[in-house]
């Protein structure tokens, strides 16, 4: 019985320490570049979930910087969401929208929306992923394009953000 | 495990449903009718005793997700955080009563222990991770420190238990499959409470059914780094528990239902679930 039990645990430690990704995590840049480079954004045209059409130069014409956030309506999400919410007031300046990249359609995205409580934060339905291709767009994907049309953050979304937004 | 018990081989299987959130304004908000989002765990333990007052276990998670949201379906599965913990027992007989006759008939069974988790799952900052629905792991170390009071007179048991839990700092370089600028993370401390009574009913072998309901409240601090935000997060639930003990305490199966208090300022930052657990215990004398 005695052999079963020490079996059964150096398996166990074996497994444990061999198996998995997170038990020795690594300092090691992985990034392509260790410093982000401001690169010009193409115009898009894209559907809110009201049906009204948003266009980046447009947008840009009426605010100093454009806020992306890719949002599939998870509970992280939810949370960044819930704080971009309370901290967009302070910046009447930017236009601040979701981009809803899982729904597939305007109806989808709306339930989605209405369902989270979302309703009164612009959200960009994108249902052919145009968006997503342009910027990258994964869960928490944030972006800001500044009013000469450069993406000046892509990252996902972090308070570096607000820092990045106060000093426009 | 009983206090006669040299080892214990415990199995259970969690079924997790989500049922909406709770945000940071503690506002209750339910699930949208359309997303089914759960989650399922079988949870594989063994607890050995050290000596006559030390017992040392470790709990290993397999995860599996299974959710639809916004017309998506996803499925994944993986180990999830195992933990070992050792627990010194600060009484040296049993402390179940029939009847107080004397001061010592109230001495509780008191427990202190401490436990690692260790992130054996899969987390957002690792390399198969790309969105929520696809953790099955917190992603870092971290020490609890934990006690249980218990007191049985029969046919009624008090319980009380606690835990304060530090986690361990971690280098980040990815958080859901993309890399980011190396910084240094450290969730916030973590602390539980809970209570519970129960009342156990003799069947005719003198082998017992013991009904639990109980109180908890679960809650972590904001946590540190210059990453993705980890926010203060807060959950109450309850509980209710049957158990069915054999008459040598050796054989013990359980049902129960953790719910969580569905209502405004009852939590902060956090999925309101509903879980049910499967066990079966077997303790070797």
């Amino acid at each position: 019985m005695h052999s079963i039990k020490h079996i059964f645990f150096i398996s166990l430690a074996l497994f444990l320490s061999a198996c998995v990704e997170d038990l020795a995590p690594e300092k090691e840049d992985l990034r392509k570049e260790s410093s982000f480079e401001v690169k010009p954004s193409a115009n898009f045209s894209a559907s809110t979930t009201t049906n009204d059409a948003i266009n980046l130069e447009d947008e840009l014409a009426s605010y100093d910087a454009v806020v992306l956030y890719f949002t599939m309506w998870c509970s992280t999400c939810s949370g960044h969401m819930d704080e971009i919410d309370y901290k967009q007031d302070n910046y009447p300046n930017i236009r601040f929208l979701m981009v809803d990249y899982v729904s597939g359609s305007i109806a989808q995205s709306k339930r989605s929306q209405r369902d989270n409580g979302y309703q009164h934060m612009t959200t960009l339905v994108d249902n052919n992923d145009v968006l997503q291709n342009l910027y990258d767009g994964k869960m928490a994907t944030t972006v800001i394009i500044n009013s000469q049309q450069e993406i000046i953050f892509n990252e996902l979304y972090k308070n570096k953000l607000y820092d990045m937004l106060d000093a426009l | 495990m009983p206090k006669f018990g040299k080892k214990v081989v415990d199995v259970s299987f969690d079924m997790e449903h989500y049922q909406g959130k709770w945000d940071a304004n503690r506002k209750y908000i339910a699930d949208p009718s359309a997303d089914d989002l759960n989650q399922y765990r079988l949870n594989l333990g063994y607890g050995q005793r050290l000596a006559s007052n030390w017992q040392a276990g470790i709990v290993v998670p397999y995860v599996w997700n299974d959710n639809q949201f916004s017309g998506q379906t996803t499925q994944s599965e993986g180990l999830g955080d195992a933990s070992v913990s050792f627990w010194y027992e600060a009484f040296d007989r049993v402390t179940c009563v029939y009847q107080v006759n004397s001061i010592e008939d109230l001495k509780p069974a008191m427990y202190f222990g401490g436990s690692l988790t260790i992130p054996t799952g899969k987390s957002a900052y690792g390399d198969h991770v790309t969105d929520d629905y696809e953790i099955t792991g917190r992603g870092f170390y971290r020490f609890d420190a934990n006690f249980v009071i218990e007191k049985t007179i029969y046919p009624f048991t008090a319980t009380v238990q606690g835990s304060y839990g530090k986690h361990f700092a971690r280098p980040v370089n990815q958080e859901y499959g993309s890399p980011v600028e190396p910084y240094t993370k450290r969730l916030g401390d973590r602390k539980s409470l809970s209570a519970a009574v129960g009342y156990t009913v003799f069947l005719e072998d003198l082998d017992t059914i013991t009904v639990t309901t109980a109180f908890a409240k679960l809650s972590e601090d904001e946590g540190r780094g210059a990453g993705t935000n980890s926010l203060a997060i807060e959950k109450q639930s309850t509980a209710l528990t049957a158990a069915y003990a054999s008459p040598d305490l050796t054989r013990v199966f359980k049902i129960s239902w953790s719910h969580a208090l569905a209502t405004d300022g009852r939590g902060k930052n956090f999925p309101v679930t509903d879980i049910i657990t499967l066990g079966f215990s077997y303790a070797f004398n």
